[in-house]
């Protein structure tokens, strides 16, 4: 590497950091109140909440209060994106790990390939909080929001259903649909034992494995060698020629 | 259009910026293989192509079958339409299949119970209904009719029972649509294509909200952004929506005001000159309302043209709509210039409007005026929202008034046409239009009224009905009216039907589409319907046997031979009536031979039918080219692409009304809606729909990841009426209309906001009935209704 790609790179780099601090920026900036209890306050309501109701606590206050839940939690990028485990620690996998994860994907999707349903509440019209984790990956406690395992798009939610109620008053609701989806593919195929296995499943939309298989993927998922970025150099996509042949 | 970028879409597109750049980095696939990559190769899974079931987009997707279940779908990469990506609904479209209360037995009213019947007594008590009083049978049907079984309607009640009362659910949707067309152009359906939405430097929606109801086009305009592409979107709306997000500009105006706006485009066009003189001289001519009033008006000078648009000054227009006079100046300004290339968007705003084959027509007019019309990129374009509104109703002809391939039935020769190709006696075909949906289900809730029997196919009226109370539930305790309902799940139709036929669905059977860019698209069966349901295509032709049993003459052409016979390979008839024989032959191709002969009157050309198998969907004219290979056409009227263009012409409106090869520019008035807001009824109340629901959500509320994240119903408030009144996100609420009543829940600054004084209320949930409360005041040239405004009052519960 010359000195020109060196600084080049220090220059990607740094515009990718400041990039990502005004995507964290439009992430708060962006974030929707779902509730309005001032929209709720009539001239002549009552003066005193309900006794169900929690009492409002100043922002100021709640940046300071770490006693409840959310003491362990860090709503700072910077500090959750450094908690992903670098490309150089050790992966240790797991038959059970492996199956809890797949277990976990097959969950949030109607099938394997389906795109999966969110699983939080999400802004109602903007992308930017969603791109602000899932642009990049994170891990928040126990709970990962993988890299996106496509280019960007701008509407998430065309695709990705609302997987959680948004709207307050809303009743729980059970479906009855026999539909069994298709399931995981189950782990590629090795031609001998330590040959890199082949990838069992589509690749439409999944083009960035690291979404899975990165470090920031699920346990019993990630690669061994997250540092290797070719992934297709060594694993074969074992696929079926396209089973319709006409078409532009 | 510099200030245009404001602090939301600077922090919006860094934060694009910083995924992609992150994204390029790292996504290890080779490019070729993101080209063209895999299917997943699991063992006993086999891939094939269709349609989405849904809405008029038409993408394509791939159905994965297993063990004789739909398992999986996945974005058909191969369709240009949607080129693999999907949206909410359609990743989805294969658990529409499975809802658990599917139907799957005829089913009889008797003394009030519903009781299962076998299929060979159902058609029979159809046909003995139809037989007893033919003329006062009326077929309901539907934008979702494959092409097919739409034709095959048509031609039963056309060409078989010669009443003419035949029209579809489209009539609620894209009617003004086509009276728009046929006002300007002489002949229906938008000359662009989805490419326009590819190579437009500005976007314009009109009253339309593409980013949930057409998610996979509003991507095609807004990725080009991420690719690095300037588009400008200019949202013209009454409230605020996911598409209005990411607009540059949104111009908020009043109901109904929309005529002004347009005027107002059209008056500074002509006042700074900015019109383009070339185009108008060569190709336009000018046109205003009659006296008394017909779809195709009366001839106008451009001075008279000119004169009528003198009041619509930026300053009236402001007054009129609400829209601030600069936005006018801007929009004229954009238009002005032959610079950029204008694509203008429109759905169910412009269409579900009693002055909707007016607006249809002033934007058609203003994209003439200024030149904006035949290039790639500059198109006025109007959207559909059922998968074959345009491929069965507009083109089969399953409207009242109408024959297939663009013909009328008040026109002999067009009769004359359909005579021969159906090879029926002259005359059969009756030349006065049947009953509209309209007036058709208020002939049939009128005790005394012209209509006793009605069949429904694929379609829900007991919700998508306007006004339900008068044109629906008036039907209840006749017992002189009999509803027939061919459906897969039961519906607020079903409820009220005293014969239910349980139909296949989508890949259950053979299909044709006809998408909103002229594209016609093909299926074939993949699963097995459930239980006894049975095509509704089959149900038709079996009833029509049935009937000619019974001894109905129309049922025989002029030979004697059944209306809908098919014939095998070797020339044998088939008894494609008999069930155990309909898949002996492709019913759905006969048909489409058959109906294909309509296609060239207007040259709406179709390709033989194995064409289509071959492809994801052809747009017509599709014509034979000297190889003998089928071409289709992007681009209508253009020469660069349309063959049927004279060489030399550039354009050429070969269909033209004034028969010289001209469009019309229009010039319709501003009048004030029939129902406005007032003081005992002080609201808007606007109706539509959302990304994850489909229509009456009858499939889209049975699949489980779209009903939990959309369960129910709501009405948007604005958040100073919600405080005004004392209502919190989520409280319950009713809202009255001079015709109904329902309650539901709030959502206060949700998905999107209407001004003050303005409510909007999603129909997809047959729970909460808002076509209780809506108007059935309609449009006078396309007999569509407005669901899009009347007066509403507001109050907790």
């Amino acid at each position: 590497m010359d000195d020109g790609t060196g600084t080049a790179r220090r220059g990607v780099a740094v515009a990718i950091a400041l990039a990502l601090g005004a995507a964290g920026a439009g992430f708060a900036v962006g974030l929707r109140p779902q509730f309005r209890p001032d929209a709720a306050v009539a001239p002549g309501a009552p003066s005193s909440p309900p006794a169900d109701v929690m009492p409002a606590t100043p922002y100021r206050a709640l940046r300071d209060r770490r006693a409840g839940p959310a003491r362990a939690v860090t709503s700072d990028l910077a500090v959750l994106r450094a908690l992903l485990p670098a490309a150089t620690d050790p992966v240790i996998r797991t038959p059970g790990d492996r199956a809890r994860a797949v277990d976990a994907r097959a969950a949030g999707r109607a099938y394997d390939g389906a795109p999966p349903v969110v699983p939080h509440p999400a802004d109602e019209r903007s992308s930017a909080a969603c791109l602000a984790c899932h642009g990049s990956g994170m891990r928040v406690a126990d709970r990962t929001a993988p890299v996106m395992s496509h280019e960007p798009r701008s509407q998430c939610l065309q695709c990705h259903a609302g997987g959680v109620r948004t709207r307050p008053g809303t009743e729980e609701v059970t479906v009855a649909n026999a539909f069994s989806g298709l399931a995981s593919a189950g782990p590629g195929a090795r031609a001998w034992e330590g040959a890199p296995p082949t990838i069992p499943h589509g690749t439409w939309m999944r083009e960035d494995c690291a979404s899975c298989h990165g470090v920031a993927g699920l346990e019993g998922l990630r690669t061994t060698h997250p540092a290797r970025k070719i992934c297709t150099q060594c694993h074969v996509p074992a696929a079926t020629p396209l089973p319709f042949g006409g078409g532009a | 259009m510099g200030s245009g970028v404001d602090r939301r879409e600077f922090l919006r597109r860094m934060a694009l910026t910083a995924a992609a750049a992150a994204a390029s980095d790292a996504l290890p696939l080779l490019a070729a293989e993101r080209e063209a990559g895999p299917l997943p190769d699991v063992p006993g899974v086999r891939w094939d192509k269709a349609p989405c079931r849904f809405c008029g987009t038409g993408c394509h997707v791939q159905v994965g079958v297993k063990d004789g279940r739909v398992v999986a779908i996945a974005g058909d990469r191969q369709a240009d339409v949607n080129r693999g990506l999907l949206c909410v609904k359609g990743y989805h479209v294969g658990l529409a299949l499975y809802g658990e209360d599917r139907l799957t037995r005829p089913l009889l009213r008797r003394n009030g119970r519903m009781v299962p019947i076998g299929w060979d007594e159902a058609i029979d008590v159809v046909a003995r209904r139809i037989h007893g009083a033919p003329d006062r049978f009326a077929f309901y049907g539907s934008g979702q009719w494959t092409i097919p079984e739409g034709y095959a309607a048509n031609k039963l009640v056309k060409g078989g029972l010669s009443n003419n009362h035949i029209d579809p659910n489209a009539r609620l949707c894209m009617a003004s649509a086509v009276t728009g067309f046929l006002a300007v152009y002489g002949v229906d359906e938008p000359a662009g294509c989805y490419q326009d939405l590819d190579e437009a430097d500005v976007v314009i929606l009109w009253g339309n909200n593409p980013a949930e109801m057409h998610p996979v086009l509003f991507s095609r305009i807004v990725d080009r952004r991420s690719r690095g592409e300037q588009v400008t979107l200019i949202d013209i709306g009454t409230r605020r929506t996911r598409s209005t997000a990411l607009a540059q500009h949104f111009l908020r105006f009043r109901p109904q005001t929309d005529l002004a706006i347009a005027n107002g485009i059209a008056h500074l066009l002509l006042k700074n000159g900015t019109y383009d003189k070339e185009f108008v001289a060569a190709h336009c001519a000018f046109r205003a309302p009659s006296d008394p009033p017909a779809l195709q008006g009366r001839a106008a000078t451009f001075e008279e043209y000119a004169r009528m648009l003198e009041p619509f000054t930026p300053a009236h227009v402001e007054e009129v709509s609400g829209v601030p006079a600069a936005d006018i100046r801007m929009l004229a300004d954009l238009f002005g210039r032959r610079d950029v290339r204008i694509t203008s968007l429109w759905c169910m705003g412009m269409n579900q409007h009693t002055r909707g084959t007016a607006i249809n027509a002033l934007v058609h007019s203003v994209h003439l005026l200024s030149g904006h019309f035949g290039r790639p990129g500059d198109a006025p374009t109007s959207l559909t929202g059922q998968p074959s509104a345009c491929g069965t109703v507009r083109e089969a002809g399953t409207l009242a008034h109408a024959l297939p391939g663009g013909g009328v039935v008040a026109n002999p020769k067009h009769r004359k046409m359909a005579e021969e190709i159906w090879n029926v006696p002259e005359g059969r075909i009756k030349a006065d239009p049947g009953f509209h949906s309209l007036k058709m289900w208020e002939e049939f809730c009128k005790p005394d009224g012209g209509i006793d029997t009605i069949w429904v196919q694929v379609t829900n009226p007991g919700q998508s009905l306007p006004n339900l109370r008068k044109l629906f539930r008036g039907k209840k305790g006749q017992a002189k009216k009999f509803l027939i309902v061919s459906d897969v799940y039961p519906t607020a139709t079903t409820e009220a039907a005293d014969l239910i036929l349980p139909s296949a669905m989508w890949v259950e059977k053979n299909g044709m589409f006809g998408n909103s860019e002229r594209r016609t698209q093909q299926w074939f069966k993949m699963v097995a319907p459930p239980g006894s349901a049975r095509d509704d295509c089959w149900q038709t032709i079996a009833v029509a046997h049935r009937l000619l049993d019974l001894g109905h003459p129309g049922m025989k052409d002029k030979d004697g031979r059944f209306l809908f016979e098919v014939k095998d390979a070797a020339g044998r008839p088939v008894p494609a009536w008999d069930w155990a024989h309909y898949y002996d032959v492709n019913v759905d191709k006969a048909l489409f031979e058959e109906y294909r002969r309509f296609s060239r009157m207007k040259h709406k050309d179709l390709a033989p039918y194995d064409e289509y198998v071959k492809t994801r969907g052809l747009r017509w004219p599709v014509v034979q080219q000297a190889d003998g290979s089928w071409r289709e056409t992007r681009f209508r009227f253009a020469e660069f692409d349309d063959p049927y263009v004279r060489k030399g012409a550039g354009i050429q409106f070969y269909h033209s009304v004034t028969e010289d090869d001209r469009a019309q520019v229009w010039f319709h008035p501003y009048d004030p809606p029939p129902e406005s807001p007032d003081a005992e009824y002080p609201f808007w109340l606007c109706t539509g729909r959302v990304v994850e629901h489909w229509h009456t959500g009858t499939m889209t509320r049975r699949i489980p990841q779209l009903r939990k994240a959309m369960p129910e119903a709501y009405v948007e408030v604005n958040p100073d009426d919600a405080a005004r009144l004392g209502i919190g996100n989520g409280q319950r609420v009713a809202i009255e209309t001079r015709r109904g009543r329902i309650e539901l829940p709030a959502w206060i600054e949700g998905r999107g906001s209407p001004p003050p004084g303005s409510l909007f209320v999603p129909f997809f949930d047959e729970r909460l009935l808002i076509n209780e409360c809506t108007l059935d005041a309609h449009d006078p040239f396309s007999k569509q209704p407005d669901y899009k405004k009347c007066a509403a009052r507001l109050a907790r519960v």
